[in-house]
């Protein structure tokens, strides 16, 4: 390969209470109710330490080094809203420093959900865009950028949230070069949805998680990585351009400090200077269609099965979700702080801990769980969902059972009142003959 | 010679022995035959007398090859038995033809019994072709034996074939105590590994004793099997870099990406560029234009051809590309009789090259798209070469069949007078390839001031002079390689600049983004600049001026080589 494009997931979540069931709290204000605020900072201020700033100061004199050769060094972010809320909160000098990388020139920000959220799974795909629409401002507030090139949360992808991030301008989609999807095909190639004109980038999963995964195993075969001979993997890959994404807590916090990794992302882009690897970015090249794809599957990157399941794959994971929704329009009634702090519960994370799974994937989901196992999530995050939302309805002086939109058999857009009935079907006409049900409904 | 101490040495480089597998007009697939042709026809021009070695593929049982070469048995035979892993004997017994070709000495190297000549008797060029350079070693080992009052002063070894020979030579000289340098170019990388065994005196005759080789800044004393095994990890040409005096390549970002990466760049100090050339000229393409259509006129040609393309029949040889092809001729504009559909008239891309992933014909394709999305009536005439790829030639039916209006692929062995108004005509070549040692097809298309736009790989970084870069001297544009849409844009624009030209239209320039160019005709002076450039440093007799600095090097060199040992 003679280009490659690489990126970082940059985010972290407001985490529940962990205890929030044993020890419920009613007096403090309404966030540091539900969310562990404490952790969340001493989470963030930690990884700060290890991770965003070495990493950052490493990238941007990488980017100003080779300007002053005349190489170009280029990186993208995703950068989650509520990553920018903690960074504002705990941590100017990332903000700081990600500013300095946008006035480079040599930096793609690209747009996702501003609460890194599952909320394209749903069926309304409102919120989601509001959510996406919330994270292009963040950025353009930011780093003057208005993305082209989108990332759902987790690269979960399906032809459905393509259609909607197509919709909503969007050039470039970012997405998970599973095997289900490519048929075959090599990742290492821009593509085409069949029919539209956005294009497609696949992540190079065997590449990146060389990286993300493997870099310091030591019963690995490879072991050591060495920045030359990843860059000699890449310039000996078959394809036109390889896309290589990571979480960027890799850099000093996945792998500490101690296996080297930082020196490997100091010279990787030297490496592959010497082998005439051109690091290029997604908006460079979303002209650069290669072939046209059809996209029949949900996936991701998370896992073995690389699908939607990591988050919405057992039964809790399904109520935590159905709770979640239940509160969206009453949060959207009463906005403001109600409507903030509802946003973190559909943050992933929130989902991922309640993933129940054995091997490799539940290692990985019990590393990243601020709980002690998925049931113990499961206890404290549905109880919080529950609590908040009966708080919610208590407001409003709701007392009545809600009315539960479905389209095709499938759970979605929840109501609790004659408002908020008429909203769903203002804000999407597919649930329009639901207006059928309404006075029987109301009881009317 | 030049006697030092008790070491014999060449004072001045005037004999030259060449070992090759191709040699153009004898047995060539391309690039490595022409390049060969031309420097030993050039050298010879110069007083330089050279003899060219190769096995015979063949050529010496054929009556046209045994008439136009002159062959004549020489009366050496060589014999002997080659050990194998499995401790058998194999016999071999060859025997030599010499002839000449232009100017120069031709010495087929042949089998003279079933076994060794169905190896070296091989038509097809690189059939057994480990075994056609190890028997090639063995008939050289015996030549020099029986010639040793006729030795040269330099032996010039063309890619891996001819490693094993010219150390073999060069190893059985140092034995007695002569010097000669031993030049190693590479046209092209392969990376062909092998065991010891290979090489050694068992089987190829490579002995195993001492001697010195130059390690960056001085002679080190190692055993052959040692470079072998040890510091070139059973790659042919890497030990070839360790034993050779001099390394050559073609372009220096060949040499500093590619030959640099896999042999290190330890050899810095002992390597050259020598670049190929061409003969081809513009003045001459006019001259033929002028004789054959009565103008000279770029675009009145132009349209004639394209309006020609139901006279221009072509066949490929590959049965199965034609094959391929012939099943899809309604969709790609071939008609039934193996000629094309016309194209109208337009600005025309000329794409030449072999039909392989290298070339990039497929992004090519791709970008040709977008182009025709603005410029509907652009062309482009694709003269390939099949190459066996056929999931690539799939690829390339269906994309050109998506712009059949557009579109002319035509594979197979055109006239060369004709290939070269094709050039003359043509408002750009697009040389799309992933890598390219050097592309001589840039430098052809150049010197009938045809400008090119081409990723920037390679020697093309070196042949042609990107007009951002330098608008006065610029000879096409140098694209970020593999970008489709890049390659695309620069397309349009040279197409807009090209049509600015032909037409004396200056609003055409108010579409090119990018670039601020305000003269209409400055494609014109791109396409004199392309000429220019070539005859000032791509002719083959100005490239023959960096070959012979080289040997002097090569010889200096070597003459280290003989002082380590004191």
């Amino acid at each position: 390969m003679k280009r490659i494009i690489i990126g970082f997931e940059v985010h972290q979540p407001f985490r529940v209470r962990r205890d929030f069931f044993w020890n419920p709290r009613f007096r403090q204000g309404l966030e540091d109710r539900f969310f562990d605020t404490e952790t969340n900072r001493e989470i963030f201020e930690r990884i700060k330490r290890q991770c965003y700033i070495p990493a950052t100061n490493i990238i941007l004199e990488s980017i100003e080094k080779a300007e002053e050769e005349g190489r170009e060094v280029k990186y993208f972010f995703s950068i989650s809203g509520t990553f920018l809320e903690q960074a504002e909160r705990w941590g100017k000098d990332v903000i700081e420093l990600f500013q300095q990388l946008s006035y480079t020139h040599k930096v793609e920000f690209l747009a996702q959900t501003y609460y890194h959220s599952i909320t394209g799974l749903w069926e309304d795909k409102s919120e989601w865009r509001e959510q996406v629409k919330m994270h292009k401002g963040i950025i353009k507030s930011y780093f003057r950028e208005d993305p082209i090139t989108f990332e759902n949360t987790e690269l979960i992808t399906n032809k459905e949230i393509i259609e909607e991030a197509e919709r909503m301008g969007f050039k470039m989609f970012i997405s998970e070069g599973t095997e289900k999807n490519l048929k075959g095909k090599s990742p290492n190639y821009v593509y085409r949805l069949r029919g539209h004109n956005i294009s497609l980038l696949f992540r190079n999963f065997r590449l990146s998680d060389d990286i993300a995964f493997r870099f310091s195993k030591r019963d690995w075969d490879q072991y050591p990585l060495t920045a030359s001979k990843f860059a000699d993997w890449i310039s000996i890959s078959e394809g036109n351009v390889g896309l290589i994404f990571v979480d960027y807590e890799t850099f000093g916090e996945h792998h500490k400090e101690d296996t080297g990794i930082l020196h490997f992302l100091r010279w990787l882009p030297i490496e592959l200077g010497k082998r005439g690897v051109e690091m290029t970015l997604p908006r460079e090249v979303y002209n650069d269609a290669y072939n046209e794809i059809d996209i029949e599957h949900t996936t991701s990157w998370a896992d073995i099965e690389k699908n939607e399941k990591s988050w919405l794959g057992n039964i809790m994971q399904w109520a935590y979700d159905d709770a979640v929704r239940r509160a969206e329009m009453p949060s959207k009634e009463l906005g403001n702080e109600y409507l903030k702090v509802w946003r973190y519960f559909t943050t992933s994370d929130n989902y991922y801990y309640l993933f129940l799974g054995s091997g490799g994937p539940a290692e990985v989901h019990s590393y990243f769980n601020a709980f002690g196992s998925p049931i113990d999530a499961f206890i404290n995050e549905f109880y919080a969902i529950t609590v908040f939302l009966h708080e919610e309805l208590a407001k409003l002086n709701i007392m009545n059972e809600p009315y539960i939109f479905t389209r095709e058999g499938k759970r979605a857009s929840i109501a609790w009142n004659y408002k908020e009935f008429m909203e769903i079907i203002m804000r999407d006409e597919r649930f329009k003959d639901h207006m059928k049900h309404l006075k029987e409904w109301l009881g009317k | 010679m030049r006697r030092i101490e008790s070491l014999w040495l060449p004072d001045d480089i005037k004999n030259v022995w060449m070992i090759t597998f191709e040699v153009q007009k004898i047995a060539s697939m391309g690039g490595l035959g022409n390049a060969v042709y031309n420097i030993a026809k050039r050298l010879s021009e110069r007083g330089i007398n050279v003899t060219v070695f190769m096995p015979s593929h063949g050529r010496h049982l054929n009556d046209y090859y045994r008439s136009f070469l002159k062959l004549r048995n020489i009366d050496i035979v060589i014999e002997g038995n080659r050990k194998g892993i499995d401790n058998n004997y194999y016999p071999y017994k060859i025997g030599f033809e010499e002839g000449n070709l232009e100017n120069f000495k031709i010495v087929l190297v042949k089998g003279l019994d079933y076994n060794t000549g169905r190896i070296l008797d091989s038509w097809n060029i690189y059939d057994n072709v480990m075994e056609k350079a190890s028997l090639l070693t063995r008939g050289l080992e015996g030549y020099v034996l029986h010639n040793i009052d006729k030795l040269p002063d330099l032996i010039h070894a063309h890619d891996w074939h001819a490693v094993i020979p010219a150390i073999r030579i060069k190893q059985l000289l140092e034995e007695r105590r002569v010097i000669i340098p031993v030049l190693y170019t590479i046209h092209l990388l392969n990376q062909v590994g092998a065991p010891w065994h290979y090489a050694s005196q068992d089987w190829s005759g490579i002995e195993d004793c001492y001697h010195y080789v130059w390690m960056v800044s001085r002679h080190n004393l190692y055993k052959y099997s040692y470079v072998w095994d040890s510091l070139s990890n059973g790659y042919i040409e890497k030990f070839g870099c360790y034993e050779a005096d001099m390394i050559s390549t073609v372009s220096y970002s060949y040499l500093t990406f590619d030959v640099y990466n896999f042999v290190g760049n330890w050899i810095a100090n002992k390597s050259c560029i020598t670049y190929n050339g061409t003969d081809w000229s513009v003045e001459e393409a006019e001259n033929k234009v002028v004789q054959l259509y009565g103008t000279k006129d770029r675009r009145e040609l132009r349209k004639k051809l394209l309006s020609a393309l139901h006279t221009l029949r072509i066949i490929p040889d590959d049965y199965t590309s034609g094959n391929i092809l012939w099943n899809n001729r309604s969709r790609i504009g071939l008609r039934d009789d193996w000629t094309y559909e016309d194209l109208g008239d337009g600005p025309l891309i000329l794409f030449t090259g072999r039909v392989v992933y290298q070339k990039g014909l497929d992004l090519l394709l791709r970008a040709m798209k977008l182009v025709v999305n603005e410029i509907n009536n652009a062309r482009l005439l694709i003269f390939g070469i099949p190459a066996k790829d056929y999931g690539l030639l799939w690829d390339i039916i269906e994309r050109t069949a998506e712009i059949k209006d557009n579109v002319r692929l035509i594979l197979g062995k055109v006239d060369s007078e004709l290939y070269k108004l094709y050039h003359y005509a043509s408002s750009l070549l697009a040389v799309p390839s992933r890598w390219e040692p050097f592309g001589i097809n840039a430098v052809e298309a150049m010197a009938v001031g045809l400008p090119v736009v081409a990723y920037a790989v390679g020697g093309l970084r070196e042949t042609i002079i990107d007009i951002r870069e330098n608008p006065d001297q610029g000879t096409g544009f140098l694209v970020k390689p593999e970008s489709i849409d890049e390659l695309a844009k620069n397309i349009k624009i040279s197409i807009y600049l090209s049509e600015a030209a032909d037409n004396n239209d200056i609003s055409l320039l108010s579409k090119i983004q990018d670039l601020k160019i305000n003269d209409s005709t400055y494609w014109n002076k791109v396409r004199i600049n392309a000429a220019n450039r070539v005859k000032m440093k791509f002719r083959w007799e100005v490239v023959i001026n960096s070959l012979i600095e080289c040997y002097k090097r090569a010889l200096e060199m070597a003459k280290y080589r003989a002082l380590a040992s004191f």
